[in-house]
């Protein structure tokens, strides 16, 4: 305990009561945009066609990069979400791509999402590690293409000439606050030589 | 006396230039004793801001560097491979030459490295945000990939010792990290680089260094070593809690050791250190930096600290969190806010209107009168700071948190609005169904985690106040009603109070109407209809504080 008067004395030590106060409680939230509109922007970074001889098949594939863009202080749950315990019945949102507009016989193969990273949170009573995105994520999307007509599978002339219609669905939150699920539609060409 | 000598006085323990630099030398040695290779000396602005001074260790430990201002620094002792070492330094102008002797501590390794993860200009070394998990190769050491488009990499391992970030001893070279430590920096030949963690290459210690002044009764040796003992005091709680997060206790655990972790030995320290302390400005200079420091406060210090330091103590300004916390520690509103009031009254106003103190005062108040349902007050305190302090951080918290012509704040009524109950749809819930009572409307969703982890709070307030005519009702943006029956009969949280399921969520007229765009988002409605406290003043263990101020106030 600290004693008033005490230059020239000891102090002496008394029962120290216990406080949980640290700092003023932050009031640290923005209103923020509606709907978070701006915590995330999702873009089709990139389009590149993969030879199939290069990758051991017989049909053209399309590498779509989906890049993923938080805004400063916010995160998402990744592909595969870790619920960590002391967030018991969290139901959380997965980050996701689908196919919701193609042309016949493109189809997703494979979807290739980066590793997450650590992002704490303190918006528990203790500062909590969640695996999550942040910053810019990019997916790597490979979506074939149907074999075609010509036989020749690398034939950039008898692609579909199409789009194909992407949608992303993730949840974002910051250092406070959760923002709404939402879903991106991307608009994606087919013909990414031409 | 002229003004500008008195101006110099008033100003004592902030920065301030002076005719006669302080000579501050010494020697700076290893856990065995010998002169390390890659050694620094950093004089920063207390307590750890602008490098003021900063000097490369000779080859032979000794060191030497000048402080052309006065005011109350930190010196940082770092040394690659050793654990940093740092003490306060009160340069009055009065001393010439400092002396001090240094020895600095090999790492303190952590036992296991699965949480072994890389921090670097990737992320711009942030701890909390961002950091790469080593992944275990077949070799069994840790590594990662890290793409980077520029000529060098500079990168730290995190969770390798048990107290900071350190650096790679396999480095090309080393860059100063502003608190002690080392980035380690790598010429960069790829598009990648892959960094190796292997333990065999660092040498463990105990972390323990040791610094000794020459005169350790002069004023810099009396704050030097009470600030030693101070630092040492909060590493070691920091150590005790990262200890406690690496053998995996749970977030309940992490708070029980805060809430078991005794303050007395801070005090003690503090007191010891004022005992036989004669200089006025030292004194509060100790006090202020007690109260500053991140571990916790006992409220019989806090309130000693309020009665001790004069409002318009300058030495508020080295540190102004101290006043901040000293002024919610004391535990003590009444006592608190007079103390807040008295700084914005100082007659030191000049020298604190251009500091920090008066926005910190102003934003204690408003938070205050917040808790207390004081309208008028938080008008007052909120024009006074986004008026006169617009560029400050406590401006930009205050308007975040009440705006005169926001729809949804304390004073205005809640927009009527009626709503069908999630257990029966055919019921509906209106303004005027909770009229009589205390109500919370409490925005949430399990896909929320901030939503989840108020939980706890809800219950205990619920359990405390329902009996004095306090309810709450749940307003769910979840995608399913379904996951609100899930979450409550198969989790920890019954939550048995009302429940909504809010359709379209954010995009909902009942949403729009109360200004609700991001959860979790609460506002207490009075018995009237009269918006009693919203969101960051009902959050955590400022539920039941508020509560039990508005609560009691409604009856």
């Amino acid at each position: 305990m600290l004693a008033r008067g005490s230059v020239g004395h000891s102090a002496h030590t008394a029962v120290i009561l216990l406080a949980a106060v640290l700092a003023m409680p932050a009031v640290l939230a923005a209103q923020g945009v509606r709907g978070g509109a701006d915590s995330v922007r999702v873009r089709v970074a990139g389009v590149e066609r993969l030879a199939a001889q290069d990758i051991g098949g017989d049909a053209p594939v399309v590498e779509i990069q989906v890049a993923l863009e938080h805004a400063a202080g916010f995160h998402s749950w990744p592909d595969e979400p870790v619920v960590p315990p002391e967030l018991k019945g969290l139901n959380p949102i997965a980050t996701s791509i689908e196919l919701t507009s193609t042309p016949d016989g493109v189809e997703i193969e494979s979807v290739d999402w980066p590793d997450p990273v650590t992002v704490t949170v303190h918006y528990t009573s203790e500062p909590l590690d969640l695996l999550s995105f942040t910053d810019t994520v990019v997916a790597r999307i490979r979506v074939r293409l149907p074999t075609t007509r010509d036989g020749d599978p690398d034939s950039v002339a008898s692609w579909p000439d199409d789009r194909i219609e992407l949608q992303v669905q993730f949840q974002s939150c910051d250092e406070e606050y959760c923002y709404p699920p939402r879903r991106e539609t991307l608009s994606v060409s087919l013909d990414a030589d031409r | 006396m002229s003004r500008v000598i008195a101006l110099i006085l008033l100003l004592a323990p902030l920065p301030a230039a002076t005719d006669s630099p302080t000579r501050i030398s010494g020697t700076l040695v290893g856990s065995d004793g010998s002169p390390i290779p890659v050694s620094h000396v950093h004089v920063h602005v207390w307590p750890g801001g602008e490098v003021l001074a900063s000097t490369a260790v000779d080859p032979d430990g000794k060191w030497s560097l000048a402080v052309d201002t006065t005011g109350v620094f930190l010196a940082w002792f770092s040394g690659v491979g050793h654990r940093g070492e740092r003490v306060g330094l009160y340069l009055t102008g009065d001393e010439e030459r400092i002396e001090l002797d240094v020895r600095l501590g090999r790492h303190a390794l952590r036992d296991e490295f699965d949480a072994a993860a890389l921090i670097g200009d990737f992320n711009e070394f942030a701890e909390d945000r961002g950091s790469l998990p080593l992944h275990q190769r077949s070799d069994g050491l840790r590594a990662i990939d890290v793409a980077t488009g520029a000529d060098t990499l500079a990168y730290q391992f995190l969770d390798v010792a048990w107290t900071s970030p350190i650096e790679d001893p396999k480095a090309q070279r080393y860059t100063y990290d502003g608190s002690g430590g080392y980035r380690s920096v790598v010429d960069v030949e790829q598009s990648f680089t892959t960094v190796v963690f292997d333990p065999a290459t660092l040498e463990a210690g105990d972390g323990v260094g040791e610094v000794r002044f020459a005169d350790p009764a002069s004023p810099t040796g009396r704050f030097g070593v009470y600030s030693r003992q101070l630092f040492d005091l909060v590493d070691a709680y920091f150590e005790t809690r990262s200890r406690a997060a690496a053998s995996g206790a749970s977030l309940t655990e992490m708070r029980e050791i805060y809430e078991a972790y005794d303050p007395a030995p801070g005090a003690e320290i503090a007191a010891a250190a004022l005992s036989a302390e004669p200089d006025p400005d030292l004194r509060d200079i100790i006090l202020v930096t007690y109260m500053a420091a991140p571990i916790k406060t006992d409220p019989e210090s806090a309130r000693f600290a309020l009665d001790e330091i004069p409002p318009g103590s300058i030495a508020w300004l080295i540190q102004p969190a101290g006043l901040s916390k000293g002024l919610s520690a004391a535990g003590d509103r009444e006592r608190a806010r007079a103390y807040a009031l008295a700084v914005l009254r100082s007659s030191r106003a000049e020298a604190i209107r251009v500091g920090k103190l008066r926005p910190v005062a102003l934003a204690w108040l408003l938070d205050d009168a917040l808790v207390r349902g004081s309208t008028d007050e938080l008008e007052a305190y909120h024009a006074w700071l986004i008026g006169e302090y617009p560029d400050s951080d406590a401006a930009e918290k205050a308007a975040a948190l009440y705006a005169p012509d926001r729809l949804i704040q304390p004073g205005s009524r809640i927009p009527d609005f009626e709503i069908r109950a999630l257990d029966d749809p055919t019921v509906t819930i209106s303004r005027e169904d909770l009229a009589g009572r205390v109500v919370m409307l409490d925005f949430w969703a399990t896909w929320c985690g901030p939503c989840i982890s108020e939980m706890p709070y809800l219950h205990e307030a619920f359990e405390k106040y329902s009996p004095e005519g306090f309810t709450i009702l749940s307003l769910s943006f979840d995608l399913e009603r379904e996951d609100v029956d899930r979450f409550r009969s198969e989790g920890d949280w019954p939550m048995p109070w009302m429940h909504v399921f809010v359709e379209q969520g954010a995009e909902s007229e009942l949403a729009h109407s109360l200004d609700v765009v991001n959860i979790p988002r609460a506002i207490l409605i009075g018995r009237d209809g009269t918006i009693l406290a919203t969101n960051e003043s009902l959050r955590g263990e400022r539920l039941d504080e508020t509560l039990s101020h508005l609560i009691r106030s409604e009856n």
